[in-house]
């Protein structure tokens, strides 16, 4: 077992990759942490909104009372601070849920196959064949406008990726010498879920979350590309940036007269979807076996 | 490795022939970017500037403004332009005559004649398609202000409930009440005599001949025998009524337009939000110097932008906060202009009981009661609250304007020396300490306003008022929140809004038709105001605005309307805003164009060419 | 088949969502913006459109129509809803096959060189490349690229095509046959119009090449990684096989099998992914029609549209399924 360990240890943290993104999360986490001294909110007000600091809505360049900049009269130094708070919420929240739900159900499918399997497939594939984007825009119209509408809609349509491969991995093992073993003692359904498919499967459905963590600030950034996302004026990347997007040609002759709206955004959101891919795949690399020499 | 080279051998191959096509230059094409598109081609529908903007060149009025002049005209389709003094305007401006000119073909080469004229205006009067621009022809010839209403009250029932949806009738032997409708009301109304077109109106109505010219588009002159051949109403008083408001989708000339304007229409590429002109080199008139128009619709600011910049673009739509990136771009002008146009905000006086804009619902710190602003002292203090200066200067770039209250600057009855608000924090507070016998001081409110998102200046407007109000008194709350438009609308619509920020377009340059949308109890945004508000406009407003524009002497109307204005700041109505300006880049080589303050759109196709 | 149920379960979880929304909301698909709400009583275009019915009448009345041929009209499109989606579909084509093209052949081509340089410098620069573009937004990246092919370069401008191009496309002679401008164009035998449609194909596709690619390299690494380690492999080796060999003959093959999998799932995935690259290159197809139906509530588009993708999707990943069963000898067997 120690060996074990030790390999495992060596394998996480001696690897070029995993320290790059062990590290950025690290980092991410400890501004998260910190926000409020880092980029003090003003009294009585909600901390997710970045303050106003002018009325004028030409950017202005990075200067010593605001480090990264002013764009749509916000201090972007305040947003991008705030704004991983913001990326740490938005991935856990829906991540969490959305992996829950597609556990449940997806487990349910798996193990008990046949009929229910069926049924629950087929409504999988109809959440899966309506245009994400397009369903989300129509939801959070109807659930209105806020930061939550879009992580509902984020999470109803979102579901379908555990799901299917949690019941994909819980069919393999299934078929496994110990299921049948069980099954055969006389050991309940259930018990047999819980206590022997589901922790030899669920390291998958880990590494996949954590892919998500980063891919769902990228669909929450689209989403505000489209109108529809947080609110105006929220700490929120993807938001800077779809801000920055109307001035991203620059001014005349200049190209990156503006490049200030886009650069602390958008390498703030590369380097957080970096970290967790780098993490999932060290994830991968160590517990997956198949990769085992 | 292999597959590396051909990558870049392809690439470059590309990169060569690009090179070689690089330089394609329109001479004589307008490429003109703007966002949105076109609504339908059919001018009796037609009620948006995108769909305006190129109709008001493919047909023709009867008679146009002289150049940006808003007080002349000069004839167009007539040959005179009715007045006073010519005779051709008579029974103390019940009577207007227009002489119809000879020779004018439509693209398709039929004749004008004043049968067309005739048939347009029965036409559309017969149409007049919910939320359509027809009421201003409604209202002007038979004071009402539907086709609906009219019928409403001459024959008793509402002609939606004598129509069904399709056309057929509810009850057939309605059919003769309705045949004898149009033969009584509508068809003696406008006729033929000659070689002239008369209108008969049923009471004197000053601004008549301003909903007449270029640029009210719902005005332009149809064919009557190419309408009757692509399906429009037949001219005839049998089953008239099956051409009574349909569907814009359904409507014969949704897609085909045959006027006698300049250009014709070449192609409408609804994939693309394109509209094709193509010059009509049989105009009556003085023909126009570009062979081709493409009037377009790039909603992405940035590639209508890099398009000017690269010249394949000629002219660009640019919304006021973009200034700064076209203002010093090698070879763009910048042309300015003020369109007749204001952008103000309005309180509900009664707020819908289930809007979720109440908070609490009581003045607990924690909401607002429905009546809020049904208290002249909450709303003068917003007024008071709100720093229009620094607006204009700033969030506008100085492209506005002060207006003492919904007339704007242009205008009969807009005069710089009436009583305006100006940005005083002290008054407010004044104000807020009388509101509601002092319980608004005491305990505070909380209210949210709403702004339709895409438009950054009414969202900083609502920021600033936020700031501004909440520094007054700590317990005072404002939220502001951006939502969609379909959820604006529903809002709006249903009185769920506590105080909204709405503009409005001049349809005709009379300030009656701003006085009427904002404050009359039947008007667009009077009625939005709360059951209060229409209490107060139907004691103290209606009246004054049907007289101001029953009379016909214009300095009696200026006065009128300065009287209306005064009631409107001494019960503090609404917070006027600003007249916006607005600016229009264009390439060095466009010549020729002349902002026109009444044309729809950015675009004036007239007498503009490309010369370097 | 499930097919017909499965569309029958989108169209009704997309209307029971459109159902949920009030009257006023609806109205926003007729008035679409501020400047077009002229008139006091709006209330009439309510009633004309029905949109205080009951939501299953309207589901009803919809089904009724679909069965007739009929999907109703789009506002936003401004054509029957039919009509708008066949026209549109083409350019959203277009752009994902010319798109899938360089993503499969680099992805898959990086992925390999990556698994043979695993752990080294090549193998986390190139992986790092990759992730990069993957984690951009696909609207930033987007419009750098706008930026530096159109504005500093002026090469490749963003629409279909140029305005000439244009009109001979639309002209008597040109015959349309896929509706794609760049095969038709080769059919037509108009080299220049080919080019030309390249011209501005070519900052969509490389915005949607470099965003992609990230995720066939990694399945194809990990899969050459596996293949790399496999009883054969080893004894081909031991066999004294050349390295590139080795490689190329057997490891490679196999190590493809999941690549096409993913492949055709991407493919399918573009389809329906397009909207943002669209908007900014100024594209019509069908990713922006939808975007644009969903902002205004232009119910008609939205089914009509929701349908059709989904129809695509299904069938696309069936494919994918068979196509699997064909590639993988395993799979066949059972």
């Amino acid at each position: 077992m120690r060996s074990e360990n030790r390999r495992i240890i060596k394998k996480f943290f001696f690897n070029t990759s995993s320290i790059i993104g062990f590290s950025l999360l690290g980092m991410f986490i400890i501004i998260s942490i910190f926000a409020p001294w880092i980029a003090p909110p003003k009294e009585g007000k909600n901390p997710y909104m970045m303050p106003i600091v002018t009325w004028s809505s030409n950017p202005q360049p990075p200067s010593p009372e605001h480090p990264f900049g002013v764009a749509g009269k916000r201090d972007i130094f305040y947003g991008v601070i705030w704004g991983t708070r913001t990326a740490f919420q938005v991935g856990i929240i829906v991540t969490a849920i959305s992996t829950l739900i597609g556990l449940f159900i997806g487990s349910v499918a798996g193990y008990y196959g046949k009929f229910i399997d069926e049924v629950l497939m087929r409504i999988t594939d109809v959440f899966l064949a309506i245009p994400f984007l397009v369903a989300a825009l129509v939801l959070t119209t109807i659930l209105g406008s806020g930061l939550d509408k879009v992580l509902i809609a984020m999470t109803v349509f979102g579901w379908m990726y555990p799901a299917r491969l949690i019941r994909g991995n819980i069919l393999q093992a299934k078929e496994e010498q110990y299921v049948m073993a069980a099954k055969a003692l006389g050991v309940r359904n259930l018990f047999i879920i819980l206590r022997h498919v589901l922790p030899n499967t669920i390291f998958p459905v880990l590494i996949q979350a954590s892919m998500r963590m980063g891919s769902l600030v990228i669909t929450a950034a689209a989403l505000s590309f489209l109108g529809v996302g947080s609110p105006q004026g929220y700490s929120d990347w993807g938001a800077l940036l779809n801000y920055s997007r109307n001035w991203m040609l620059g001014g005349q002759g200049e190209a990156l007269r503006y490049w200030y709206m886009t650069v602390f955004p958008g390498v703030a959101m590369i380097l957080f979807v970096l970290s967790w891919n780098l993490v999932g795949d060290a994830l991968r690399d160590v517990f997956d076996p198949r990769l085992r020499v | 490795m292999k597959k590396f080279l051909i990558f870049t051998v392809l690439f470059v191959f590309i990169l060569g022939i690009s090179i070689a096509y690089a330089e394609v230059k329109n001479p004589d094409t307008y490429v003109y970017l703007h966002i949105g598109e076109p609504d339908t081609m059919d001018p009796g529908y037609t009620y948006d500037s995108a769909s305006g903007e190129v109709l008001t060149f493919i047909f023709n009025n009867l008679i146009s403004y002289k150049g940006g002049n808003l007080q002349e005209f000069v004839p167009v389709l007539a040959t005179e332009v009715p007045s006073v003094e010519n005779g051709l305007i008579k029974d103390d401006g019940k009577t207007y005559i227009f002489p119809i000119r000879k020779g004018v073909k439509f693209h398709n080469g039929n004749e004008l004649t004043p049968e067309d004229v005739e048939y347009t205006f029965e036409r559309n009067i017969l149409f007049d398609p919910a939320n359509g621009p027809q009421w201003m022809i409604i209202e002007a010839l038979f004071n009402y202000q539907t086709l609906d209403d009219m019928v409403a009250d001459k024959l008793g029932t509402p002609l939606t409930e004598i129509v069904n949806e399709d056309g057929t009738l509810k009850n057939p032997d309605d059919a003769n009440k309705l045949i004898e409708f149009y033969n009584k009301e509508i068809d003696p109304a406008i006729e033929v005599q000659g070689d002239t077109v008369v209108f008969h109106l049923v009471r004197p109505f000053a601004p008549f001949l301003y909903i007449l010219p270029k640029h009210a588009y719902w005005s332009s002159i149809l064919d009557k025998e190419t309408c009757i051949e692509w399906g429009c109403w037949d001219g005839k008083a049998e089953n008239w009524w099956k051409y009574y408001n349909v569907k814009k989708e359904s409507s014969p000339l949704y897609d085909k337009a045959n006027g006698t304007g300049p250009y014709k229409l070449a192609e409408w590429d609804r994939t693309q939000q394109k509209v094709t002109l193509e010059r009509y080199d049989g105009y009556w008139g003085e023909k126009a110097k570009l062979a081709r128009i493409i009037d377009w619709g790039v909603d992405e600011w940035s590639t209508r932008r890099a398009m000017l910049e690269a010249g394949d673009a000629d002219q660009i739509y640019c919304p006021l906060q973009y200034l700064d990136q076209v203002k010093e771009m090698k070879d763009v002008t910048i042309e300015e202009g003020e369109r007749i146009t204001v952008t103000t905000m309005h309180f509900n006086w009664t707020i819908d009981k289930t809007s979720d804009f109440l908070g609490s619902g009581t003045l607990d710190g924690n909401g607002i009661p429905l009546d809020f602003f049904s208290d002249e002292h909450c709303r003068r203090a917003f007024c008071y609250a709100f720093d229009y200066d620094t607006m204009i200067k700033e969030v506008l770039m100085g492209y506005g304007k002060r207006i003492p209250s919904v007339i704007p600057s242009g205008l009969l009855g807009f005069n710089t020396d009436l009583p305006m608000f100006e940005f005083d924090l002290d008054k407010a507070k004044e104000e807020f300490q009388k509101a509601w016998d002092g319980k608004v001081w005491e305990n505070g409110f909380k209210l949210t306003l709403l702004y339709n998102t895409g438009n950054e200046a009414r969202q900083t407007a609502c920021e600033m008022l936020k700031e501004n109000i909440e520094s007054l008194n700590p317990k005072f709350k404002i939220e502001v929140q951006g939502v969609q438009w379909p959820n604006y609308l529903d809002a709006f619509k249903s009185g769920k809004l506590p105080a909204f920020v709405i503009g409005w377009i001049a349809d005709y340059p009379d300030p009656h038709n701003f006085i009427f949308t904002y404050y009359h109890s039947k008007g667009v945004y009077g009625g939005t105001q709360g059951e209060a508000f229409l209490k107060f406009a139907r004691e103290n407003l209606d009246k004054r605005i049907e007289a101001a524009i029953a009379e016909t002497d214009q300095a009696k109307r200026q006065v009128m309307y300065e009287e209306i204005q005064k009631i409107a700041y001494e019960n503090a109505l609404g917070i006027p805003f600003y007249q916006p300006g607005e600016v229009y880049p264009m390439r060095n080589w466009v010549k020729g164009w002349e902002f026109n303050p009444i044309q729809s759109g950015e675009a004036n196709f007239d007498g503009v060419y490309k010369a370097e | 088949m499930f097919i017909p149920l499965t569309l029958f379960g989108i169209s009704l979880i997309v209307f029971s969502m459109i159902g949920m929304l009030s009257p006023y909301q609806r109205l926003a698909t007729f008035i679409s913006n501020p400047d077009r709400l002229k008139s006091e009583n709006v209330d009439q275009l309510i009633d004309m459109y029905g949109l205080n019915d009951p939501i299953i009448v309207q589901y009803v009345r919809w089904l009724r129509n679909l069965f007739q041929g009929n999907l109703g009209w789009s506002y936003v499109g401004k054509t029957p809803v039919l009509q708008a989606i066949v026209q549109r579909f083409p350019y959203t084509l277009e752009l994902t096959l010319f798109s899938a093209i360089p993503i499969i052949l680099i992805g898959t081509w990086m992925g390999v060189v990556s698994a043979l340089h695993h752990n080294r410098p090549l193998d986390h620069s190139l992986r790092i490349f990759a992730v990069i573009g993957w984690s951009f937004p696909d609207f930033v990246f987007g419009l750098f690229v706008l930026m530096i092919l159109y504005s500093t370069l002026g090469l490749f401008p963003p629409g279909n095509l140029s305005i000439w191009a244009e009109q001979v496309v639309k002209s008597v002679g040109f015959k349309s046959f896929t509706g794609m401008v760049t095969i038709d164009s080769l059919l037509n035998g108009r080299l220049d119009v080919f080019i030309d449609s390249l011209r501005h194909l070519f900052g969509p596709v490389l915005t949607l090449t470099y965003v992609e690619l990230a995720y066939i390299l990694r399945i194809t690494r990990s899969s050459m990684l596996e293949v790399l380690r496999r009883d054969y492999v080893r004894t081909a080796r031991a066999k004294g096989l050349d390295e590139k060999v080795v490689i190329n003959k057997h490891a490679k093959k196999n190590a493809m099998i999941p690549v096409a999998t993913v492949s055709g799932q991407t493919i399918v995935g573009l389809l329906a992914g397009t909207v943002i690259v669209e908007a900014i290159f100024n594209r019509t197809g069908l990713g922006s029609f939808m975007a644009l139906a969903a902002q205004q509530l232009d119910y008609a588009s939205i089914m009509g549209g929701t349908l059709f993708f989904g129809l695509i999707l299904i069938v696309g990943n069936l494919l994918v399924d068979i196509s699997y069963a064909y590639i993988d000898p395993r799979v066949r067997l059972e």
